[in-house]
Protein backbone atom coordinates (compact mmCIF):
# COMPACT_ATOMS: atom_id res chain seq x y z
CA UNK A 1 0.00 0.00 0.00
CA UNK A 2 1.00 3.54 -0.85
CA UNK A 3 1.78 4.85 2.29
CA UNK A 4 5.14 7.17 3.04
CA UNK A 5 6.42 6.45 5.93
CA UNK A 6 7.86 9.74 5.86
CA UNK A 7 4.24 11.55 6.48
CA UNK A 8 3.46 13.33 9.31
CA UNK A 9 0.99 10.54 10.30
CA UNK A 10 3.53 8.66 11.94
CA UNK A 11 5.30 10.87 13.64
CA UNK A 12 5.60 11.24 16.90
CA UNK A 13 5.26 14.45 19.34
CA UNK A 14 4.19 13.57 22.68
CA UNK A 15 6.11 12.35 25.23
CA UNK A 16 5.37 11.72 29.19
CA UNK A 17 5.02 10.35 31.70
CA UNK A 18 2.08 8.35 33.52
CA UNK A 19 0.12 10.45 35.07
CA UNK A 20 2.97 13.01 35.96
CA UNK A 21 4.25 10.03 38.17
CA UNK A 22 8.12 9.34 37.72
CA UNK A 23 9.60 10.80 35.10
CA UNK A 24 13.00 9.98 35.58
CA UNK A 25 13.97 8.68 32.00
CA UNK A 26 12.21 11.25 29.96
CA UNK A 27 13.48 14.02 32.07
CA UNK A 28 11.97 16.95 33.53
CA UNK A 29 10.96 18.73 30.37
CA UNK A 30 9.73 16.44 27.32
CA UNK A 31 11.55 17.23 23.83
CA UNK A 32 13.97 19.83 24.99
CA UNK A 33 17.89 18.57 25.19
CA UNK A 34 18.92 18.40 28.61
CA UNK A 35 22.55 20.32 28.85
CA UNK A 36 25.51 19.07 31.44
CA UNK A 37 24.73 21.35 33.92
CA UNK A 38 21.14 20.56 34.07
CA UNK A 39 21.82 17.02 34.12
CA UNK A 40 24.12 17.37 37.08
CA UNK A 41 21.64 20.27 39.04
CA UNK A 42 19.63 16.61 39.51
CA UNK A 43 22.52 14.88 41.11
CA UNK A 44 24.26 13.22 37.72
CA UNK A 45 27.44 12.25 37.47
CA UNK A 46 27.61 11.93 41.13
CA UNK A 47 31.29 11.04 42.94
CA UNK A 48 31.09 7.07 42.42
CA UNK A 49 33.42 6.63 45.44
CA UNK A 50 34.76 3.39 44.47
CA UNK A 51 35.72 1.49 41.10
CA UNK A 52 35.94 -1.90 39.90
CA UNK A 53 34.42 -4.38 42.50
CA UNK A 54 33.82 -1.88 45.00
CA UNK A 55 31.71 -0.35 42.46
CA UNK A 56 30.11 -3.52 41.10
CA UNK A 57 28.78 -4.44 44.35
CA UNK A 58 27.38 -1.17 45.32
CA UNK A 59 25.65 -1.36 41.43
CA UNK A 60 24.90 -5.15 42.71
CA UNK A 61 23.46 -3.71 45.89
CA UNK A 62 20.84 -0.95 44.63
CA UNK A 63 17.53 -1.73 45.05
CA UNK A 64 16.00 -2.82 42.09
CA UNK A 65 19.22 -3.57 40.22
CA UNK A 66 19.02 -7.62 40.41
CA UNK A 67 15.78 -7.59 38.62
CA UNK A 68 16.20 -5.17 35.92
CA UNK A 69 15.79 -6.64 32.52
CA UNK A 70 17.62 -5.31 29.80
CA UNK A 71 15.52 -3.28 27.59
CA UNK A 72 16.50 -3.53 23.89
CA UNK A 73 14.04 -6.72 23.73
CA UNK A 74 15.83 -9.80 25.01
CA UNK A 75 15.03 -8.69 28.62
CA UNK A 76 17.90 -10.42 29.79
CA UNK A 77 19.01 -9.86 33.47
CA UNK A 78 20.99 -6.37 33.43
CA UNK A 79 23.12 -7.78 36.31
CA UNK A 80 23.63 -11.40 35.36
CA UNK A 81 25.11 -9.78 32.10
CA UNK A 82 27.49 -7.05 33.76
CA UNK A 83 28.77 -9.88 36.02
CA UNK A 84 29.30 -12.53 33.73
CA UNK A 85 31.61 -9.56 31.53
CA UNK A 86 33.45 -9.30 34.90
CA UNK A 87 34.16 -12.67 35.15
CA UNK A 88 35.32 -12.93 31.78
CA UNK A 89 37.29 -10.16 31.70
CA UNK A 90 39.16 -11.11 35.01
CA UNK A 91 40.57 -13.99 32.83
CA UNK A 92 41.22 -12.77 29.77
CA UNK A 93 44.05 -10.95 28.02
CA UNK A 94 42.80 -7.89 26.85
CA UNK A 95 40.47 -5.31 29.59
CA UNK A 96 36.39 -5.16 28.61
CA UNK A 97 34.91 -3.18 26.58
CA UNK A 98 31.37 -1.78 27.12
CA UNK A 99 28.92 -0.90 24.56
CA UNK A 100 26.06 1.40 24.99
CA UNK A 101 23.50 0.47 22.12
CA UNK A 102 21.33 2.69 20.90
CA UNK A 103 20.77 1.43 16.91
CA UNK A 104 17.32 0.50 17.42
CA UNK A 105 16.25 -0.90 14.63
CA UNK A 106 12.40 -1.78 15.35
CA UNK A 107 9.95 0.55 13.05
CA UNK A 108 7.79 0.92 16.05
CA UNK A 109 10.31 2.19 18.92
CA UNK A 110 11.48 5.41 19.03
CA UNK A 111 12.74 5.13 22.84
CA UNK A 112 16.24 4.71 22.15
CA UNK A 113 16.89 7.90 20.13
CA UNK A 114 14.56 9.52 22.35
CA UNK A 115 17.00 9.25 25.47
CA UNK A 116 20.20 10.01 23.21
CA UNK A 117 18.68 12.78 21.95
CA UNK A 118 17.31 14.62 24.98
CA UNK A 119 18.59 12.88 27.64
CA UNK A 120 22.46 12.21 26.33
CA UNK A 121 23.94 12.84 30.12
CA UNK A 122 22.19 10.12 31.54
CA UNK A 123 22.50 7.61 29.06
CA UNK A 124 26.95 8.45 29.55
CA UNK A 125 25.85 8.05 33.19
CA UNK A 126 25.00 4.95 32.88
CA UNK A 127 27.78 4.22 30.83
CA UNK A 128 30.79 5.45 32.53
CA UNK A 129 29.67 3.97 35.77
CA UNK A 130 28.96 0.22 34.01
CA UNK A 131 32.63 0.76 32.50
CA UNK A 132 33.92 1.86 35.70
CA UNK A 133 32.72 -1.10 37.51
CA UNK A 134 34.32 -3.45 35.18
CA UNK A 135 37.35 -1.30 34.80
CA UNK A 136 36.92 -0.70 31.02
CA UNK A 137 39.47 1.93 29.58
CA UNK A 138 37.54 1.73 26.14
CA UNK A 139 33.56 2.18 25.71
CA UNK A 140 31.56 2.86 22.67
CA UNK A 141 27.77 4.59 21.98
CA UNK A 142 26.67 2.77 19.16
CA UNK A 143 23.66 4.69 17.42
CA UNK A 144 22.08 5.09 13.95
CA UNK A 145 20.44 8.32 14.37
CA UNK A 146 21.91 11.32 13.20
CA UNK A 147 20.50 13.75 15.58
CA UNK A 148 21.07 11.40 18.44
CA UNK A 149 24.85 10.87 17.38
CA UNK A 150 25.36 14.52 17.17
CA UNK A 151 23.80 15.37 20.97
CA UNK A 152 26.25 12.55 21.89
CA UNK A 153 28.77 13.97 20.57
CA UNK A 154 28.31 17.54 22.12
CA UNK A 155 27.52 15.70 25.54
CA UNK A 156 30.86 14.24 25.58
CA UNK A 157 32.03 17.75 24.65
CA UNK A 158 30.17 19.26 27.63
CA UNK A 159 31.73 16.92 30.21
CA UNK A 160 34.05 19.02 32.36
CA UNK A 161 36.82 16.31 32.55
CA UNK A 162 37.52 13.38 30.88
CA UNK A 163 36.31 10.37 32.77
CA UNK A 164 39.76 9.09 34.80
CA UNK A 165 38.67 5.46 34.00
CA UNK A 166 37.46 5.16 30.52
CA UNK A 167 37.64 6.95 27.03
CA UNK A 168 34.32 6.99 25.22
CA UNK A 169 33.98 6.40 21.69
CA UNK A 170 30.46 7.01 19.19
CA UNK A 171 30.29 5.29 16.47
CA UNK A 172 27.95 5.69 13.62
CA UNK A 173 25.95 2.30 12.94
CA UNK A 174 24.19 1.58 10.33
CA UNK A 175 20.70 1.70 10.11
CA UNK A 176 19.29 -1.69 9.53
CA UNK A 177 17.19 -3.83 11.43
CA UNK A 178 19.56 -6.16 12.83
CA UNK A 179 22.27 -3.80 13.15
CA UNK A 180 21.43 -3.64 17.32
CA UNK A 181 21.70 -7.14 17.00
CA UNK A 182 24.57 -8.00 20.02
CA UNK A 183 26.94 -10.02 17.83
CA UNK A 184 26.52 -7.48 14.29
CA UNK A 185 26.93 -4.66 17.25
CA UNK A 186 30.44 -6.51 18.13
CA UNK A 187 30.90 -7.21 14.94
CA UNK A 188 30.53 -3.76 13.62
CA UNK A 189 32.59 -2.39 16.16
CA UNK A 190 35.59 -4.75 15.30
CA UNK A 191 34.88 -5.20 11.24
CA UNK A 192 32.70 -2.49 10.11
CA UNK A 193 30.19 -5.07 8.94
CA UNK A 194 26.79 -5.16 11.04
CA UNK A 195 25.86 -8.40 10.34
CA UNK A 196 24.77 -10.95 13.45
CA UNK A 197 27.44 -14.05 13.98
CA UNK A 198 25.91 -17.32 15.16
CA UNK A 199 26.28 -17.62 19.00
CA UNK A 200 28.01 -19.28 21.46
CA UNK A 201 30.34 -17.72 22.20
CA UNK A 202 28.21 -14.82 23.16
CA UNK A 203 29.79 -10.80 23.37
CA UNK A 204 31.02 -11.59 26.85
CA UNK A 205 33.28 -13.90 26.23
CA UNK A 206 34.75 -12.76 23.09
CA UNK A 207 33.42 -9.52 21.62
CA UNK A 208 34.82 -6.18 20.39
CA UNK A 209 38.56 -7.13 18.88
CA UNK A 210 38.41 -10.81 20.74
CA UNK A 211 37.97 -8.59 24.55
CA UNK A 212 35.14 -9.69 26.65
CA UNK A 213 32.08 -7.30 25.84
CA UNK A 214 29.20 -5.66 27.42
CA UNK A 215 26.81 -4.75 25.02
CA UNK A 216 23.78 -2.95 27.18
CA UNK A 217 21.10 -1.02 25.14
CA UNK A 218 20.52 2.58 26.16
CA UNK A 219 17.58 2.60 28.12
CA UNK A 220 18.91 0.03 31.01
CA UNK A 221 21.90 2.13 31.27
CA UNK A 222 19.41 5.22 31.92
CA UNK A 223 17.97 2.95 34.33
CA UNK A 224 21.40 2.96 36.27
CA UNK A 225 22.00 6.33 36.24
CA UNK A 226 18.91 6.90 37.49
CA UNK A 227 19.71 5.16 40.42
CA UNK A 228 22.69 7.68 41.43
CA UNK A 229 19.72 10.62 40.76
CA UNK A 230 17.58 12.68 43.50
CA UNK A 231 15.17 11.61 44.08
CA UNK A 232 15.40 7.76 42.49
CA UNK A 233 13.17 5.03 43.00
CA UNK A 234 14.50 1.07 42.40
CA UNK A 235 16.54 0.74 39.10
CA UNK A 236 14.17 -0.20 36.35
CA UNK A 237 10.94 0.77 38.30
CA UNK A 238 9.44 2.42 35.01
CA UNK A 239 9.90 1.84 31.15
CA UNK A 240 10.10 3.78 28.04
CA UNK A 241 7.22 2.47 25.46
CA UNK A 242 5.96 3.60 22.02
CA UNK A 243 2.59 3.89 21.76
CA UNK A 244 0.66 3.66 18.40
CA UNK A 245 -1.78 2.76 16.01
CA UNK A 246 -5.78 2.77 16.48
CA UNK A 247 -5.92 5.97 14.76
CA UNK A 248 -4.30 8.37 17.67
CA UNK A 249 -1.09 10.31 17.10
CA UNK A 250 2.08 7.93 18.41
CA UNK A 251 3.23 8.74 22.29
CA UNK A 252 5.94 7.83 24.06
CA UNK A 253 4.78 6.88 27.35
CA UNK A 254 6.84 6.11 30.35
CA UNK A 255 5.13 3.65 32.28
CA UNK A 256 5.14 2.07 35.85
CA UNK A 257 6.11 -1.54 35.26
CA UNK A 258 3.10 -3.62 35.60
CA UNK A 259 0.52 -1.08 34.87
CA UNK A 260 -2.35 -2.67 33.48
CA UNK A 261 -3.00 -2.21 29.57
CA UNK A 262 -6.67 -1.58 30.19
CA UNK A 263 -5.58 1.60 32.08
CA UNK A 264 -3.29 2.88 29.59
CA UNK A 265 -5.71 2.17 26.56
CA UNK A 266 -8.14 4.29 28.39
CA UNK A 267 -5.33 7.04 29.08
CA UNK A 268 -4.29 6.65 25.34
CA UNK A 269 -7.73 6.49 23.40
CA UNK A 270 -10.07 7.35 26.30
CA UNK A 271 -12.13 4.33 26.25
CA UNK A 272 -11.30 0.27 27.14
CA UNK A 273 -12.17 -1.14 23.73
CA UNK A 274 -11.93 -5.11 23.74
CA UNK A 275 -12.02 -4.94 20.13
CA UNK A 276 -8.13 -4.16 19.77
CA UNK A 277 -5.33 -6.36 19.13
CA UNK A 278 -2.28 -5.38 19.86
CA UNK A 279 1.11 -5.89 18.24
CA UNK A 280 3.62 -5.61 20.75
CA UNK A 281 7.57 -5.60 21.54
CA UNK A 282 8.49 -4.15 18.13
CA UNK A 283 8.00 -6.56 15.66
CA UNK A 284 9.26 -9.36 17.97
CA UNK A 285 6.81 -10.05 20.34
CA UNK A 286 3.44 -11.33 18.45
CA UNK A 287 -0.31 -10.25 17.88
CA UNK A 288 -2.58 -10.86 21.01
CA UNK A 289 -5.51 -8.97 21.84
CA UNK A 290 -5.57 -5.83 23.93
CA UNK A 291 -6.41 -7.81 27.18
CA UNK A 292 -7.27 -5.08 29.84
CA UNK A 293 -5.59 -6.96 32.37
CA UNK A 294 -2.73 -7.53 30.56
CA UNK A 295 0.46 -6.67 33.00
CA UNK A 296 2.74 -4.86 31.21
CA UNK A 297 5.91 -6.07 32.49
CA UNK A 298 8.54 -8.62 30.80
CA UNK A 299 6.94 -11.63 33.21
CA UNK A 300 3.25 -10.21 32.80
CA UNK A 301 3.32 -10.31 28.60
CA UNK A 302 5.49 -13.73 28.59
CA UNK A 303 2.82 -15.59 30.58
CA UNK A 304 0.34 -14.62 27.71
CA UNK A 305 2.80 -16.40 25.49
CA UNK A 306 3.95 -13.18 24.51
CA UNK A 307 6.87 -10.86 24.55
CA UNK A 308 7.31 -7.14 25.64
CA UNK A 309 10.58 -6.54 23.73
CA UNK A 310 11.56 -3.21 23.44
CA UNK A 311 8.19 -1.89 25.45
CA UNK A 312 6.22 -0.89 21.96
CA UNK A 313 2.86 -0.90 21.68
CA UNK A 314 1.15 -0.67 18.21
CA UNK A 315 -2.51 -0.81 18.85
CA UNK A 316 -4.78 -2.79 16.04
CA UNK A 317 -8.67 -1.36 15.89
CA UNK A 318 -11.00 -3.20 13.89
CA UNK A 319 -11.29 -3.95 11.00
CA UNK A 320 -7.21 -4.28 10.85
CA UNK A 321 -6.77 -8.26 10.22
CA UNK A 322 -3.93 -9.75 12.67
CA UNK A 323 -3.38 -12.03 9.46
CA UNK A 324 -2.86 -9.18 7.32
CA UNK A 325 -0.86 -7.31 10.14
CA UNK A 326 1.45 -10.62 10.56
CA UNK A 327 1.89 -10.72 6.91
CA UNK A 328 3.53 -7.28 7.05
CA UNK A 329 5.58 -8.25 8.91
CA UNK A 330 6.98 -11.65 7.73
CA UNK A 331 7.16 -9.03 4.76
CA UNK A 332 9.46 -6.98 6.53
CA UNK A 333 11.65 -9.39 7.40
CA UNK A 334 11.78 -11.16 4.23
CA UNK A 335 13.09 -7.55 3.14
CA UNK A 336 15.11 -6.41 6.04
CA UNK A 337 16.90 -10.16 7.34
CA UNK A 338 20.50 -10.28 7.59
CA UNK A 339 20.75 -12.01 4.05
CA UNK A 340 23.49 -14.78 5.47
CA UNK A 341 21.56 -17.85 7.11
CA UNK A 342 19.68 -19.78 4.05
CA UNK A 343 17.16 -20.57 6.25
CA UNK A 344 16.13 -17.26 7.61
CA UNK A 345 15.93 -15.94 4.19
CA UNK A 346 14.31 -18.35 2.71
CA UNK A 347 11.65 -19.11 5.70
CA UNK A 348 10.63 -15.30 5.71
CA UNK A 349 9.92 -14.89 1.82
CA UNK A 350 8.49 -18.38 2.06
CA UNK A 351 5.97 -17.30 5.11
CA UNK A 352 5.48 -13.95 4.21
CA UNK A 353 4.06 -15.30 0.66
CA UNK A 354 1.40 -17.77 1.91
CA UNK A 355 0.37 -15.32 4.96
CA UNK A 356 -0.13 -13.11 2.17
CA UNK A 357 -1.91 -15.98 0.47
CA UNK A 358 -4.23 -16.82 2.96
CA UNK A 359 -6.27 -13.68 0.89
CA UNK A 360 -7.34 -16.46 -0.90
CA UNK A 361 -8.93 -19.52 -0.12
CA UNK A 362 -6.56 -22.70 -0.57
CA UNK A 363 -7.77 -25.67 0.12
CA UNK A 364 -4.97 -27.51 -2.00
CA UNK A 365 -2.51 -27.03 1.33
CA UNK A 366 -3.54 -28.08 4.59
CA UNK A 367 -2.12 -24.82 6.06
CA UNK A 368 -3.36 -25.57 9.45
CA UNK A 369 -0.85 -28.15 10.00
CA UNK A 370 2.05 -26.20 8.15
CA UNK A 371 1.71 -23.12 10.47
CA UNK A 372 2.81 -24.72 13.72
CA UNK A 373 5.28 -26.89 12.68
CA UNK A 374 6.85 -23.93 10.26
CA UNK A 375 6.66 -22.14 14.08
CA UNK A 376 8.08 -25.15 15.45
CA UNK A 377 10.71 -25.41 13.06
CA UNK A 378 12.12 -21.78 13.03
CA UNK A 379 12.34 -22.15 16.80
CA UNK A 380 16.53 -20.96 17.99
CA UNK A 381 17.71 -21.45 14.54
CA UNK A 382 19.11 -18.54 12.97
CA UNK A 383 22.27 -16.56 14.02
CA UNK A 384 19.74 -13.48 15.65
CA UNK A 385 16.59 -13.78 16.80
CA UNK A 386 14.39 -12.53 13.22
CA UNK A 387 13.18 -16.43 12.85
CA UNK A 388 12.06 -16.47 16.54
CA UNK A 389 10.42 -13.38 16.05
CA UNK A 390 8.48 -14.77 12.80
CA UNK A 391 8.02 -18.11 15.11
CA UNK A 392 6.46 -16.37 18.15
CA UNK A 393 4.37 -14.03 15.20
CA UNK A 394 3.34 -17.32 14.13
CA UNK A 395 2.38 -19.04 17.36
CA UNK A 396 0.76 -15.85 18.73
CA UNK A 397 -1.79 -16.25 15.39
CA UNK A 398 -2.70 -19.48 16.12
CA UNK A 399 -3.10 -19.18 19.98
CA UNK A 400 -5.30 -16.21 20.25
CA UNK A 401 -6.67 -15.61 16.50
CA UNK A 402 -7.90 -19.49 15.76
CA UNK A 403 -10.67 -18.17 14.36
CA UNK A 404 -9.30 -15.91 11.91
CA UNK A 405 -7.08 -18.06 10.60
CA UNK A 406 -9.78 -20.89 9.99
CA UNK A 407 -11.72 -18.45 8.22
CA UNK A 408 -9.02 -17.11 6.00
CA UNK A 409 -8.41 -20.46 5.22
CA UNK A 410 -11.64 -21.48 4.42
CA UNK A 411 -12.98 -18.52 2.78
CA UNK A 412 -10.06 -15.98 2.18
CA UNK A 413 -10.28 -12.53 3.39
CA UNK A 414 -11.13 -9.34 0.97
CA UNK A 415 -9.03 -7.35 3.47
CA UNK A 416 -5.62 -9.68 2.93
CA UNK A 417 -6.43 -10.08 -0.78
CA UNK A 418 -6.23 -6.38 -1.52
CA UNK A 419 -3.15 -5.26 0.40
CA UNK A 420 -0.43 -6.24 -2.08
CA UNK A 421 3.02 -4.95 -2.36
CA UNK A 422 6.53 -4.74 -1.65
CA UNK A 423 6.55 -2.39 1.26
CA UNK A 424 3.25 -3.51 2.68
CA UNK A 425 4.47 -3.13 6.38
CA UNK A 426 5.39 0.66 5.88
CA UNK A 427 2.37 1.59 7.80
CA UNK A 428 4.12 0.14 10.83
CA UNK A 429 6.20 2.75 11.51
CA UNK A 430 7.27 5.24 14.03
CA UNK A 431 8.95 8.12 13.15
CA UNK A 432 11.11 10.91 15.25
CA UNK A 433 10.79 14.07 13.56
CA UNK A 434 13.86 16.35 13.64
CA UNK A 435 13.81 19.31 16.11
CA UNK A 436 13.35 22.11 13.81
CA UNK A 437 16.15 23.76 15.39
CA UNK A 438 18.53 20.99 14.17
CA UNK A 439 20.80 21.49 10.90
CA UNK A 440 20.72 18.10 9.83
CA UNK A 441 19.38 16.12 7.05
CA UNK A 442 16.01 15.56 7.58
CA UNK A 443 15.97 12.10 5.95
CA UNK A 444 18.98 10.94 8.15
CA UNK A 445 17.37 11.12 10.77
CA UNK A 446 13.81 9.14 9.81
CA UNK A 447 13.67 5.65 11.77
CA UNK A 448 12.86 3.43 8.61
CA UNK A 449 16.01 1.27 7.97
CA UNK A 450 17.26 1.28 4.63
CA UNK A 451 16.93 -1.81 2.60
CA UNK A 452 19.36 -4.68 3.99
CA UNK A 453 22.21 -3.90 1.61
CA UNK A 454 23.51 -6.02 4.10
CA UNK A 455 19.63 -7.07 8.97
CA UNK B 1 26.56 -31.00 25.07
CA UNK B 2 24.19 -30.31 22.17
CA UNK B 3 24.08 -29.94 18.65
CA UNK B 4 24.52 -26.91 16.99
CA UNK B 5 24.12 -26.04 13.13
CA UNK B 6 25.39 -23.08 12.20
CA UNK B 7 22.78 -21.04 10.33
CA UNK B 8 25.03 -18.76 8.46
CA UNK B 9 27.41 -21.84 6.77
CA UNK B 10 24.70 -24.18 6.21
CA UNK B 11 24.34 -24.33 2.63
CA UNK B 12 21.35 -27.65 2.88
CA UNK B 13 24.14 -30.16 1.53
CA UNK B 14 22.78 -32.60 3.18
CA UNK B 15 25.16 -35.01 4.24
CA UNK B 16 24.17 -34.37 7.65
CA UNK B 17 21.15 -36.55 7.41
CA UNK B 18 22.63 -38.96 5.35
CA UNK B 19 25.52 -39.97 7.96
CA UNK B 20 23.53 -39.16 11.23
CA UNK B 21 19.68 -39.34 10.42
CA UNK B 22 18.16 -39.38 13.77
CA UNK B 23 20.36 -36.38 14.69
CA UNK B 24 19.76 -33.66 11.88
CA UNK B 25 16.51 -33.17 9.42
CA UNK B 26 16.16 -30.69 7.03
CA UNK B 27 13.31 -28.54 7.59
CA UNK B 28 10.63 -27.75 5.05
CA UNK B 29 13.26 -25.14 3.37
CA UNK B 30 15.86 -27.67 2.93
CA UNK B 31 17.85 -26.39 5.61
CA UNK B 32 19.41 -28.88 8.34
CA UNK B 33 18.55 -28.85 11.71
CA UNK B 34 19.92 -30.42 15.08
CA UNK B 35 17.36 -33.02 16.48
CA UNK B 36 18.92 -34.81 19.57
CA UNK B 37 20.00 -33.28 22.96
CA UNK B 38 21.97 -36.08 24.19
CA UNK B 39 23.83 -38.25 22.04
CA UNK B 40 24.33 -41.68 22.97
CA UNK B 41 27.93 -43.43 23.12
CA UNK B 42 27.23 -45.33 20.08
CA UNK B 43 25.93 -42.43 17.94
CA UNK B 44 29.06 -40.65 18.35
CA UNK B 45 30.74 -41.70 15.50
CA UNK B 46 28.42 -41.02 13.10
CA UNK B 47 27.51 -37.36 14.65
CA UNK B 48 31.67 -37.17 14.61
CA UNK B 49 31.54 -38.45 10.88
CA UNK B 50 28.62 -35.75 10.43
CA UNK B 51 30.44 -33.12 11.70
CA UNK B 52 33.52 -33.99 9.87
CA UNK B 53 31.65 -34.33 6.62
CA UNK B 54 29.86 -31.43 6.36
CA UNK B 55 31.33 -29.65 3.61
CA UNK B 56 31.37 -26.26 5.30
CA UNK B 57 31.88 -27.38 8.64
CA UNK B 58 28.55 -25.76 9.79
CA UNK B 59 28.10 -28.32 12.85
CA UNK B 60 29.77 -28.24 16.28
CA UNK B 61 29.37 -29.04 19.47
CA UNK B 62 27.91 -26.23 22.02
CA UNK B 63 27.03 -26.07 26.04
CA UNK B 64 23.53 -27.47 26.03
CA UNK B 65 20.58 -25.62 28.12
CA UNK B 66 21.20 -25.27 31.36
CA UNK B 67 25.05 -26.37 31.20
CA UNK B 68 27.03 -23.13 32.49
CA UNK B 69 27.53 -21.13 29.56
CA UNK B 70 29.69 -18.68 31.14
CA UNK B 71 26.63 -16.12 32.71
CA UNK B 72 26.21 -18.10 35.63
CA UNK B 73 22.75 -19.34 34.17
CA UNK B 74 21.12 -21.26 32.01
CA UNK B 75 20.08 -19.52 28.35
CA UNK B 76 16.07 -18.71 28.82
CA UNK B 77 13.87 -20.72 27.06
CA UNK B 78 12.91 -19.12 23.96
S1 LIG C 1 18.74 -15.24 11.21
FE1 LIG C 1 18.12 -13.98 9.47
S2 LIG C 1 18.23 -11.89 10.18
FE2 LIG C 1 19.39 -13.16 11.63
S3 LIG C 1 21.47 -13.15 10.90
FE3 LIG C 1 20.54 -14.88 9.93
S4 LIG C 1 19.74 -14.09 7.96
FE4 LIG C 1 20.18 -12.42 9.29
S1 LIG D 1 26.00 -31.26 5.77
FE1 LIG D 1 26.43 -29.19 6.48
S2 LIG D 1 25.73 -27.84 4.85
FE2 LIG D 1 24.85 -29.86 4.56
S3 LIG D 1 22.83 -29.74 5.46
FE3 LIG D 1 24.23 -30.61 6.95
S4 LIG D 1 24.95 -28.82 8.10
FE4 LIG D 1 24.05 -28.04 6.25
Amino acid sequence: MAVDPRSARFALHEARSWRGDDSGLLGPTPFTRETHDAYAALGGYPDRGARGAGLLDRLAGTPGMAALQGRGGAAFPALTKIRAAARAAAAAPSPPVVVANGAEGEPLSVKDRYLLRYRPHLVLDGLLTVAAALGAPQAHVYVADAVARASVETALADLAEPDPVTTVHVFAAQDTYVAGEETAVVRALTTGIARPVDKPPRPFQVGVRGAPTLVLNVETLACIARTGLRGASRAGATFLATVSGAGRSPVLYELPIGLGLGDLLREHLGRQDSGLDVLIGGFFGGIIPAWPDLELSHPGVARRGAGLGCGSLHLLEPPACPVAVAADVVAFYAEHNAGQCGMCMASSTAIAATLAELGEPRPDRNYAELLPRWAAQLRGRGACAVPDAIAVLLRSLLRHHPQTVTRHLAAGCDRCRRIKGDSRWEHLVVTLPVPADEPTDPLAAELVPSAMGAR
Amino acid sequence: MRLRVDPVKCQGYAICTEVAARHFSLDDWGFAQALVVDVAEADVEAVTEAITDCPVRAIRWIPGPGEDDGRGTQEPAG
